[in-house]
Order: C-alpha cells, then structure tokens, then sequence
C-alpha cells in the first residue's frame, strides 16, 4: 500500500514539473502544488507507521474470518467415545462352595447330616442293643453351557473410527460375569428357595426390616441349628446378603458401639461380614436380607455352584476366517486378518461362552443346605 | 403404531441361517410407496442412507397377476442407496430357519376396508403373513390375515415363535420361571414385537 501512493505521488509530481516547464509563468504555482504533494505523501507515510494522531492506531490489513471459509473452516468435526459405565459388582465367593464335574452329565454329592445314635445305659449282663446310621443326603449339581453370539459385517468394524468396538472382548467378559452373578443371587431369590426357607419356619425366615435385633435373631436361630437327629450343630450366620437400599443401614449396625435402636445402653454385640447384591429386587421401605453360613468353617453348604473341568472361566471365541491371500491360483496361502470376515459375506462372529451349574429342585429351590440360610421378607416396621 | 421399522442390533434373535439376496427397493413390499398407503416407513433415511431398519418383507409383484402370493419372502439384512430411491439395492436374508423380531399386527381378517377380526390369544406356530394394508401402522409389514385388505392372498413370512428369553430356562437356574410368549392380546389393532421364525416355503403352501 505505501509502495503504490508512494508511486502515485512520485508521477503527481512529476506531471506537475513538466507543466511548470511548460508554463514558466506558473512555475511558483507548480512548485507549491508539488510541495503540497510531497507533504501529503509524507503526512500518509507517517500515518502508516502509527506516528501521527491524526490516523487510527490500528494498522490497515486485509482480514478472512472463519465464516469466509462455509467448508473449509467452520465445520469442525470431533467424535471421541467415552468410558462406559462403572458397574456394581457382587461379591458372592464367599456364599457358594465351588465345585468341579467332568462333563456336561448330572453328578451326584452325598452328604453325613446326621450323628450316631447315644450310648445307652446297660444294666449287668444285659446285651447293647443295635445302633443304627442314617442314610446320606443326596444332592445332584450338573452344568450347562450359557453363551451369546455376537456377528459384525466386516465394514462395521472397519468404519468404526471410534474405537467403539475395541473393548467388546472385555465387554463380553464382563457380560459372562454378571450373568454369572445374577445366577447366584437367584440361589437365594427365586421363589422356590425362598417358599422353602418360609415353610422351614420361624429359625430360617422372618418378615421383620434390617434392625440389630433381627440380625440377633437370625444369629440366634443359626447358633440353634440341629442335625437330622437333633444334636447341636457348630455353624453360625456369618455373611449378611442384603438389598444395596440397606448400606447405611448394615453400616450403622456394623459401626455402633451400642444397639442403634435402643435408647438404653445395651451393647451391641452382632457381628457379621456384609456383602452387597446388586441384583436384590425391593421396594424401600420393604427390602430384603439374608444371612448365610461360612461353609468352610461349618460344612453347612448354603449353595454350590459347578463348574466343567477344564473350563473354569469364560471364554471369547471367534470363528476361524476360511480365508487366505494368495498371489497365483495354485500357489500357496496366507493366513490374513481376522477382521476380514468369511468368504460368503465378510461376517465376523464372536462368541462369549461359560460353562456353570447348580443345584435345581423343586421343592429345596437351589438350597445345597437349608441350614446354612436365613432369610427376612423385609416387610414388617 | 410404530412408525418406523423394527430397527437397532437386538433385531436378530438367531445368528442364521443366512441366504443373502440383493433387490432393487422398487421390488420389495410393503415399503415407502410400495404399499397401499404410499407411506409406509423408508428404508432411507432424510439423506437418502440407509436408516437400519430391518422389517420382514416380500419381493416382486403385488398382484395376483404377478404372482402373488407365490413371492420370496425375507428379513431386510442391510440397503444402500443408488441414484434414484428405487434403484437403491436392498440385502434380503431369504434363508428359511432364521429368527428375528419384528412388529406384527393381530389382524385376522378384513371386511369392508377395514379391519374385522383380531387375534385375541396367539400361539407359537401361528402364521404371519407380509401385508401391504394401509391399517397396518406405517413401521409394521406383517400381520396374521392371509389376505389382505383388498382381498388378495399375502405370502407367507413364517411363524410367531419364542424368543430366546421367552422360553422357560429356570430348571436350569436360569431366569425364566415359565415361558413368557404373550397369548393374551386385546380384541383390537395391537402391533407389537414378536419372534418370527422365517419360512419361505410359502409358495409350496400356497
């Protein structure tokens, strides 16, 4: 800019030198304007270095702005994929006795619940009678295959520029988890089991809300347990399995140094291990829990849950590509990437796949033992 | 009253069989203008992509003339648009065996443009038909009336049949106490999901 009215100036003048030539009559006049001319380049050279206050501050500059630009700027695209949710997770190892079959047939588990007979008073010469011995307790566990199968066409896993697919593996892990945790809290949820714990009376259910005294009730009714001939068995409610509406509840009873519910100074002695099931329906205030034996420390085996040898956790599988990159007709092939899919369509197929099983009966519900239970409706203030 | 084709990943309730067709749009019914109404739901979507819908629908002609009831039937797979809407090319799973969930309405029988009978208690087996009928919702294509509300012969899609989590699995120590296909209908136009075992055997029955 300053090059070209600094040019313009220069031939302004210049016109004006040959006319005051020309005219040397007017050549005072010509010279004046010339001068007039210098000082207005001079007075605009100024300006343009931001020296003089007659001009504005800001320097003179051709400007593009974003909305210049419809395609090329102002759109702006950004995808990102964010962190799934965190889950609840549940931890019921300590309710189920783990236990390992070799097939896919029922197995069966026999069990001594009973004692022998008492010594009898003999008199002299008198012969003892005949002791007797109860049968076994008989108990089936058999598995069963639980799966989900998952297909993606080739082009869906290539489009995906997210990443949206790269944690599916894990997904499908943590799918064969929870379905795994929802099977083990319907031990103790379905109404079979739970019909039982009712009809085996007031020592197995209760209808009362979450209280320390109704825990001491259950812990009472566990430390009364007797076999199938009525001696004293060693087996105490050591785990409390409640609804995660009774946190607070479970903590404060874990937490007092007193009996929450009194007024009085009674010493709050129940104790207990509390483990939180997600999967526990209830409507609050009405929630439900249960108190369950360590079978490790008593033997008495609330629940059992069986797993095929060999396959002791979920499995991912994918099925085989059937095909391969070759470079002549008859030449040799190469495996290529999985993400190719089949032959026929590109389809690319993921399976998650577990093998567990239980106890099931119609009357017993999935009670291994029903000594090892407790159970409160959660209903009654 | 759907408006829009079963759509979504959970539309398949089996992983196959699959037999994959490719149609024009213009040839498979009752879809977009190809249908009594002439609106029925599109398989393209405001942009002219596909807009994932997967309903279960006939190929071929709409007449008894052209053959029908004797036409292929099938679940839409996948479509991708081509210059014009109806040259838009359609992947159809023709294979006979596969289940999918899609939206069907308890139409028995029509009678003076209208619908007359409703199936009030379905069962598992029971046919379901493609019908083109304009009381058909604009996201439903199938329904249990073998005719259609112009009185022609509909194909023959397949049959309702459970869903996977409809049958009974709790002898197992699964959730499914019972079997929770629903056999209890209102004695009126209800549209809703079932499983539908795909058949294509139509056209021997026919």
């Amino acid at each position: 800019m300053r090059s070209i009215i600094r040019k313009m100036s220069l031939i302004r003048q210049e016109q004006l030198r040959t006319l005051a030539k020309a005219n040397p009559q007017l050549a005072n006049g010509y010279n004046k304007r010339i001068a007039e001319v210098d000082a207005m380049f001079s007075e605009f050279n100024s300006g343009l270095n931001g020296l003089s206050h007659q001009f504005d501050p800001m320097p003179l500059q051709e400007v593009m702005v974003s909305a210049d630009f419809t395609y090329a700027i102002t759109e702006f695209v950004q995808r990102l994929a964010l962190d799934g949710y965190k889950m609840m997770e549940f931890p019921w190892q300590p309710l189920v006795k783990p236990d390992t079959v070799p097939n896919y047939l029922p197995v069966y588990r026999y069990q001594h619940r009973s004692s022998l007979d008492d010594l009898e008073l003999v008199t002299e010469k008198e012969r003892p009678r005949a002791g007797s011995k109860d049968d076994a307790t008989k108990r089936t566990n058999q598995v069963w295959r639980w799966d989900k199968e998952y297909d993606f066409s080739h082009e869906a896993l290539i489009n995906d520029d997210l990443g949206y697919f790269k944690d599916q593996a894990t997904l499908m892990g943590d799918s064969a988890r929870r379905t795994l945790d929802k099977y083990v809290s319907r031990f103790y949820t379905n109404a079979v089991t739970i019909a039982r714990l009712v009809a085996l009376g007031a020592m197995y259910s209760q209808n009362g809300r979450l209280t320390t005294a109704r825990v001491s009730e259950a812990r009472m009714a566990f430390g009364q347990r007797v076999d199938d001939r009525g001696n004293p068995m060693e087996v105490e409610a050591v785990y409390l399995v409640y609804h995660r509406g009774l946190q607070d509840t479970v903590l404060t009873i874990l937490n007092s140094t007193l009996v929450p519910e009194l007024a009085t100074n009674a010493v709050n002695v129940v104790n207990f291990i509390p483990i939180k099931d997600p999967y526990m329906t209830g409507t609050a205030p009405n929630l439900p829990w249960y108190m369950f034996a360590d079978y490790k420390r008593s033997n008495v085996t609330p629940f059992i849950l069986g797993r095929r040898q060999g396959f002791p956790g979920p499995m991912i599988l994918r099925r085989k590509s059937d095909i391969e990159s070759v470079t002549s007709l008859l030449g040799p092939g190469t495996a290529v990437n999985p993400v190719m899919g089949d032959f026929e369509t590109g389809n690319i197929v993921l399976k998650v796949e577990d093998v567990w099983g239980t106890y099931v009966d119609g009357t017993e519900g999935n009670l291994f033992d029903s000594r090892g239970a407790y159970y409160s409706t959660g209903t009654a203030p | 009253m759907t408006t829009e084709f079963y759509e979504g990943s959970g539309w398949q309730d089996t992983s196959g069989p699959y037999v994959t067709v490719p149609c024009h749009e213009s040839d498979v019914w009752p879809i977009a203008d190809n249908s009594i109404s002439g609106t029925k739901d599109s398989l393209f979507d405001a942009n002219g992509a596909y807009g994932g819908g997967h309903p279960v629908v006939a190929v071929g002609g709409r007449t008894a003339a052209d053959g029908r009831p004797l036409n292929v039937t099938g679940v839409v797979v996948s479509a991708t648009p081509g210059l014009t809407t109806a040259l838009g090319r359609v992947i159809i799973n023709i294979a006979n065996g596969m289940i999918v969930h899609n939206y069907v309405a308890n139409i028995l029988t029509y009678n003076g443009g209208d619908p007359a009978t409703f199936e009030t208690a379905p069962v598992v087996g029971q046919p379901v038909y493609v019908d083109d009928g304009d009381d058909l919702a604009a996201g439903v294509t199938l329904s249990l009336s073998p005719l259609n509300v112009a009185g022609l012969k509909n194909p023959l899609a397949g049959v309702l049949w459970y869903c996977q989590d409809e049958m009974a699995d709790s002898a197992q120590g699964g959730p499914n106490a019972t079997y929770s296909f629903d056999t209890s209908l209102a004695n009126s136009l209800v549209e809703q999901a079932y499983c539908i075992l795909l058949l294509n055997d139509g056209r021997d029955l026919a």
